[in-house]
């Protein structure tokens, strides 16, 4: 099953929007769901997300006025419990610690956030810990090279492998990641 | 078990239109003495059974089809007759009766466990082989959006468009019956290759949301839709249903067989196949009932897959010679009935295109349909006698098809009124025999 | 019954009647092949001209007399092959062409005649030239018009492969040249499109659009005569130019009939090549000009231009000679024709001129004066017409025209360029106008071009102005809030197009941008300022990287604050106080990253007046001081005395919260700023482990204070756990003592709970916590470093 995990696109405040590179691999009828850690921005982004798949999980970002997201989520994806949070929540924010704090809160096998604008993967005791980045490089005041990223997880039965686009000089970079549940 | 309930419901249509004593006879045997058998069977090793059974003769009298296959080397033609004749007794003595009928099963039963071990390993490595799964092969550079020719995931997602077709048909197998809903106790043991369904369909996933209560209190609270969804899912993720075997035979069937693929209609034909050999109430036939419906299902569709072929629609061998060969043998045994039908401007097409393709799956209820095919099985020139059949059909009806008009006609045919399958047999075994009479009266006379 | 001379009416009746001529046809013909089976010449041509007679009726409508002409041109092809045949057997018959003459009615004598006539050219019997003449004048005897066109047709089809052409062996062919070929065509043409257009002259004006239907049926019949002409190969462009086509146009105009004059000039762009029409362009335009008000110019014109579209696109073609000055020609003759015809309106001149302009953009790319001066021409046109004529139709077309060199040059700074598209494209209506300007700034998106400077960016945002500015001729009434927010948000996403390479020039822009969004009014400004601060703040980064090459970088990033400081004063002016604070967030945090220390305060600050000013719900003050503390904890420009006005601020703020529950979060996330937090003077974290245990026992403090069993319980794993983060991160304040003395409260209070998903979700994350610290534990026991788990006991 095929998840595709992105967020802080913010079209229109800090973009104009998502490269064509990514685009023109972002096709219809190969990811099953979507999970977002929010700053959408617009209705249009979430529309987006949408013709991708019909399935969209979406967390609150602190630019996201649609007060419908709610702040923090966890969703079943075959064998792995998932949580989902923008991550401005937490103080430091992005940080690893602070993180573990909410994956026991939620008690996920993924915790996912964003916020930082800089992608990760990585595993800490025993659990997963993803950071989409920004699907549009978008802009942020911590970090001034943010380069443009997304996930797409594909999850079967305790194996969850993460694979990772980003956007270096024009150039798709595709890497990946496994993660198998305890 | 709805496939008993459905029985019975046969029997008691039967109560409307009495079938011959003989026939009657046989079933009520069948019924009373044979379940008691089958449920026993359930428990025992084969060995045992086939003790308990000498035991139990004084029970049970062997029907004719059960002391034909019991034969070291099996008489085809004299089980052909026998079961044209009178038709087969029992889930058991079907799921083999079948097999034989269908080329699967050699004639010579020492011969069998070498065969069917070999057969059924070999299906089990094409589903091991030709499944794709991305995820599970280490192929270096891929990826899931990969537009790469080569890559494991662009090919799985040109499979899905075939799968989303096959999962569509088979889960709406036979919606009226709960068989193909229910789960099966043979779940597909290949492993890593994953749920073909969840390639193509796509459910909601379960989620639950952070809230707040007015207390303070943060709590993961499940969303209403989340919660209703969680008791099929649930249900349906854990284990197997055997509509999902189906799906998978389909799949390897089509992926085999590259140049006809997957038709919609196939499903059809593969359900009652399947039915059987799921129902045996033999474990050791049952437990290999999906790679025994492969290869029964591809010797089936070796004899009709042409009527499944849009390209040869038009040759000889295509369904449109099938309809006009079934108009003459109409026109030479009911001219009037014929003649009032090419009056009314009725194309054969309209309903027996659905018939003969679909064997005739589609009229009848299922235990009703499965008698059918015993006949039609057991057919010496295969197929030949379904032309018979649907005559028999039409001539069942020619009264009312007479009086309807062209609107009417068309409903009656697609909707063909509940009938004793017997009674259709019977007046086809007629037809047939009055159509050759007149033949070498005709023959004679020139 | 009908009456002589009147097509049978009904269409029973011309069944039968066709039926019954067909069948004498097909009786005399066998009569014909038989005679001629035996050689018996005369009579088998005799037979020949009684089946000739059925050609003669007027009972038939068209389209049964062409069923007819079938039957019975099919029947004479016998007769044709017979005389061939003789002749190549050595018998001649030299006669024959005079007797045949000897046949009583005209119409089959003259059949009969094309036919030997035309046998007799087959096998060189007698000069080509001469019976191509002979034949095609005597066919002048026929002046009914049904009757003349189908015998011509015939005529024409005989001699299909028997005209004279260049490249032909005379000997083997016989005399003549291509130009006798031409003439012979000519004649013929001028007579048949002469009987078709009598057609429409005949029987009953209130028929006149049966008759018109009827005419169309037979066109190709006429227009057969130009194909003739284009399959000769000795005509090349010099003489289609001097010969061929003047003879032609003077036919389209002379006939002054509407249906002719269409399908002939029609027929004439579709059967030559390209390289003729190129050489011919100006005498087949300037005959648009004297053709009946009735035929559809445009049509006309268009097609020819679409035609030399695909020719100039086609690579094998060569392209369109320079000396050909295509879009002069054009732009001259369309306009001519705009001006002086009467039958095209405005609507049809500016579906043209964009055919002209598709022109112009595909074989002269580079030619930006070609599309303005076709442009100008445009507004001429336009302005030309009184207001009150122009409709939304004509209005659409230009909307099209519009289009077509956004389409064309894909590139929106071209576009700015054109002098004339700005004035033409305020002609447009007020949805017109947004629809162009949505248009426009999709194509600026997609094609990711950047406006470099502030004269091209005031010039953008100018044509765009309708989606930018409340207009004077907008409808007043609804607005469907779905379709503003979505062209508000394309708006936004030009901002970030809007980039000069220049830091200073992106300035300006950056200004220019601001003019024009401060005047959109409240409802616009959330959407499009927000864009803008950040677009400032990239500026902000870049100034800042290159600070060594521009002494005056400090000034400069005190006007860009400035800016974003006004811009996020108007969006909070427009009562939207949450996004402002969250802007001064960023804003305060892009001031703290190039180290001005004044100024991120300052926003700061902005952010604390906006929290107690404005925002009073709960759930939004806790979501902004966790906002601020997150902001804080990043910071590092500020000197110790106002970091430490700031985090006691913070801390401050935490407690006054209004729900217990809050403030206990909130507090205790006020930890991070004594520990992780950074001041200017050391750069380093403060690590102040006193205040961070002050801190986490209020939270328990406070969390003692709820009321709520579970939401107590709930406060103090949380709080534990930020005693565990702070006890692995070796703060030394966090004894085993107090860790133990939490857990055994916590363990104390969770029996009480009760048994429900809340609790159990409570005791999960116990479970886990003490879990994690097992974990720890366990790592903890062998290693020297890290924090001493060896003294902690569970339960």
């Amino acid at each position: 099953m095929l998840v595709l995990i992105i967020g802080d696109l913010h079209i229109p405040y800090r973009e104009a929007g998502i490269a064509m590179k990514f685009k023109s691999l972002l096709m219809p009828g190969k990811i099953q769901h979507v999970l977002c850690t929010g700053n959408l921005c617009s209705r249009e982004t979430f529309d987006y997300l949408k013709s991708l798949a019909t399935d969209v999980h979406v967390v609150k970002g602190d630019f996201d006025d649609n007060i419908s997201y709610p702040e923090q989520k966890v969703v079943s994806v075959g064998n792995f419990r998932i949580g989902l949070l923008h991550g401005h929540q937490l103080v430091p924010w992005g940080d690893h610690e602070s993180l573990s704090l909410v994956q026991r809160q939620l008690d996920v096998d993924i915790l996912v956030s964003g916020h930082t604008h800089k992608l990760e993967a990585f595993e800490n005791e025993g659990k997963f810990y993803l950071n989409p980045g920004s699907a549009t490089g978008a802009y942020s005041p911590l970090d001034s090279a943010v380069i443009p990223s997304f996930v797409v997880m594909d999850i079967q039965q305790n194996l969850a492998t993460a694979y990772t686009y980003r956007l270096v000089n024009d150039d798709v970079k595709v890497e990946k990641v496994e993660y198998r549940r305890a | 078990m709805d496939f008993k309930s459905l029985f019975n419901k046969s029997r008691s249509m039967d109560a409307k239109h009495p079938p011959t004593p003989k026939r009657k006879l046989q079933r009520s045997h069948t019924f009373s003495s044979g379940d008691e058998l089958c449920r026993k069977d359930v428990s025992q090793s084969p060995k045992e059974m086939s003790h308990k059974k000498r035991l139990s003769f004084n029970k049970h009298i062997k029907s004719p089809v059960e002391t034909v296959i019991s034969d070291e080397e099996i008489d085809l033609s004299l089980l052909n007759k026998i079961c044209f004749t009178s038709g087969v007794e029992g889930h058991a003595t079907r799921s083999v009766a079948w097999k034989l009928m269908l080329g699967y099963l050699p004639l010579k039963k020492d011969t069998w466990d070498t065969k069917l071990k070999t057969v059924r390993q070999t299906y089990w490595s094409f589903v091991q082989d030709l499944v794709i799964n991305p995820g599970a092969i280490q192929a270096p550079g891929d990826h899931p959006l990969s537009q790469d020719t080569a890559s494991n995931w662009k090919s799985f997602f040109e499979e899905n468009k075939v799968l989303q077709q096959i999962n569509y048909d088979s889960r709406r197998l036979y919606p009226d019956i709960s068989f193909f809903q229910l789960r099966t106790e043979y779940p597909c043991a290949v492993e890593g290759i994953g749920k073909l369904r969840e390639r193509v369909e796509n459910d909601n996933l379960e989620t639950l949301e952070v809230k707040e209560s007015r207390k303070g209190i943060q709590n993961l609270l499940k969303q209403k839709q989340g919660e209703l969804f969680k008791s099929i899912s649930v249900n349906e993720k854990a284990n197997e249903a055997h509509w999902e075997v189906v799906e998978r035979i389909l799949f390897i069937y089509a992926k085999i067989n590259k140049g006809l693929g997957y038709v919609q209609g196939m499903n059809e034909i593969i359900g009652p196949i399947y039915y059987v050999f799921g129902n045996d109430p033999n474990l050791e036939w049952r437990q290999h009932a999906e790679p025994d419906t492969f290869y029964c299902f591809t010797n089936l569709m070796s004899e009709i897959g042409d009527n499944f072929c849009k390209s040869m629609d038009h040759t000889q061998y295509g369904i449109q010679a099938m309809m006009t060969k079934l108009m003459t043998k109409l026109n030479r045994g009911d001219p009037e009935l014929h003649a009032n039908l090419i009056e009314k401007n009725i194309d054969p097409h309209y309903f027996s295109f659905r018939w003969i393709t679909l064997l005739l799956s589609q009229e009848f209820f299922l235990p009703d349909l499965i008698e059918l095919w015993d006949v039609l099985f057991s057919d010496e020139i295969r197929f030949e006698f379904l032309y018979d059949i649907c005559c028999a059909m039409l001539i069942i009806q020619r009264k009312a098809i007479i009086e309807a008009d062209f609107g009417n006609t068309i409903k009656l045919l697609q909707h063909y009124p509940e009938t004793p399958v017997t009674k259709i047999a019977h007046l086809a075994v007629e037809f047939r025999d009055c159509l050759m009479s007149k033949r070498k009266k005709s023959s004679r006379s020139t | 019954m009908t009456t002589q001379g009147e097509p049978g009416s009904s269409l029973e009746d011309q069944e039968k009647l066709l039926d019954d001529a067909v069948r004498r046809v097909k009786r005399n013909a066998f009569d014909m092949k038989r005679c001629l089976d035996q050689s018996q010449v005369m009579d088998g041509v005799n037979h020949a001209g009684t089946m000739l007679d059925e050609m003669r009726t007027s009972l038939l409508s068209p389209k049964s007399y062409y069923m007819l002409y079938m039957n019975v041109s099919d029947e004479l092809m016998h007769l044709s092959q017979f005389l061939v045949d003789e002749y190549g057997k050595g018998n001649r018959m030299p006669d024959l062409y005079e007797l045949v003459q000897y046949c009583g009615n005209i119409v089959p004598r003259l059949y009969l005649l094309v036919t030997v006539g035309t046998a007799y050219i087959k096998v060189r019997e007698g000069s080509r030239k001469n019976i191509l003449r002979d034949l095609v004048e005597m066919c002048r005897g026929v002046q009914h018009p049904l009757r003349g066109l189908f015998l011509r047709n015939y005529l024409l089809q005989c001699t299909r492969l028997a005209l004279p052409d260049t490249g032909q062996d005379k000997e083997q062919y016989g005399d003549g040249g291509v130009e006798d070929s031409i003439e012979f065509i000519h004649l013929n043409f001028g007579e048949m499109n002469k009987l078709w257009v009598r057609m429409q002259y005949q029987g009953h004006s209130r028929e006149k659009e049966k008759r018109e239907k009827e005419r169309l049926e037979l066109r190709v019949l006429v227009g057969t005569n130009l194909v003739r002409l284009s399959d000769l190969q000795g005509i090349d462009a010099e003489c289609y130019k001097k010969q061929v086509l003047p003879g032609i146009l003077d036919q389209v105009i002379q006939c002054r009939d509407p249906i002719s004059q269409e399908y002939l000039l029609e027929c004439v762009i579709s059967v030559f090549p390209d390289e003729f029409h190129l050489q011919t362009l100006e005498s087949i335009l300037r005959t648009c000009q004297k053709l009946h008000e009735r035929v559809a110019i445009r049509k006309i014109v268009v097609s020819l231009l679409e035609r030399l579209i695909k020719f100039s696109e086609n690579p094998d073609s060569g392209g369109i000679p320079s000396d050909i000055l295509i879009f002069n020609i054009f732009s001259v003759e369309v306009s001519e024709l705009i001006q002086n015809h009467k039958s095209v309106a405005t609507v049809d001149g500016l579906a043209m001129l964009s055919s002209v302009l598709n022109l112009a953009l595909t074989v002269y790319p580079k030619e930006i004066s070609y599309v303005d001066q076709l442009l100008s021409f445009c507004l001429k046109c336009v302005e030309s017409v009184p207001e009150a004529d122009i409709n939304n139709i004509t209005l659409k077309e230009l909307l099209k025209l519009l289009k077509v060199p956004i389409d064309a040059y894909n590139h929106v700074l071209t576009i700015i360029k054109l002098e004339t598209y700005a004035p033409l494209m305020a002609r447009l209506g007020y949805q017109h106008r947004k629809d162009l300007s949505v248009y426009l700034c999709q194509n600026l998106i997609d094609t990711g071009i950047e406006i470099p400077t502030p004269q091209e960016a005031e010039e953008f945002l100018g044509l765009i102005e309708s989606l930018i500015k409340k207009q004077s001729d907008e409808p007043t009434g609804e607005i469907d809030p779905e379709d503003f927010s979505e062209e508000q948000n394309l708006v936004g996403q030009v901002v970030h197009r809007l980039v000069s390479p220049v830091n200073d020039q992106q300035y300006h822009v950056l200004t220019t941008a601001k003019k024009y969004f401060t005047e959109g009014g409240e409802e616009r400004l959330r959407y499009t300022l927000p864009p803008l601060v950040f677009a400032a703040m990239k500026l902000v980064r870049r100034y800042y990287a290159d600070k060594d090459a521009d002494d005056k970088w400090e000034k400069k990033l005190q006007h860009i604050f400035q800016f974003i400081s006004q811009i996020i004063h108007s969006i909070s002016s427009a009562g939207l106080s949450e996004l402002s604070l969250r802007l001064f967030i960023q804003a305060a945090l892009s001031a703290d990253r190039v180290h001005v220390e004044t100024i991120a305060y300052e926003f700061v600050s902005q952010a604390f007046m906006i929290y107690e000013e404005e925002i009073s719900d709960s759930k939004a003050q806790m979501s902004a001081i966790t906002l601020l503390v997150g902001m804080l904890e990043q910071m590092g420009s500020l000197g110790e005395e106002n970091h430490e006005t700031l985090r006691s601020k913070c801390a401050v703020t935490s407690n006054k919260l209004l729900r217990k529950s809050n403030q206990c979060r909130a507090v205790a996330l006020c930890s991070n700023l004594f520990w992780s937090g950074r001041i200017a003077e050391s750069n380093a974290h403060l690590r102040d482990g006193q205040r961070v245990v002050e801190c986490l026992r209020k939270a328990l403090k406070i969390a003692n204070q709820c009321m709520e069993a579970a939401a107590q319980v709930q406060l103090f794993i949380e709080v534990l756990n930020y005693y565990l983060y702070y006890y692995e991160k070796e703060c030394e304040s966090v004894t085993i003592q107090i860790l133990e003395q939490l857990i055994r409260k916590i363990n104390d209070s969770l029996p009480h709970l009760g048994a429900n998903e809340e609790a159990e979700q409570i005791h999960k994350h116990f479970q886990l916590t003490i879990q994690h610290v097992v974990h720890r534990q366990k790592l903890s026991e062998g290693s020297t470093g890290g924090p001493n788990y060896a003294k902690l006991k569970i339960i």
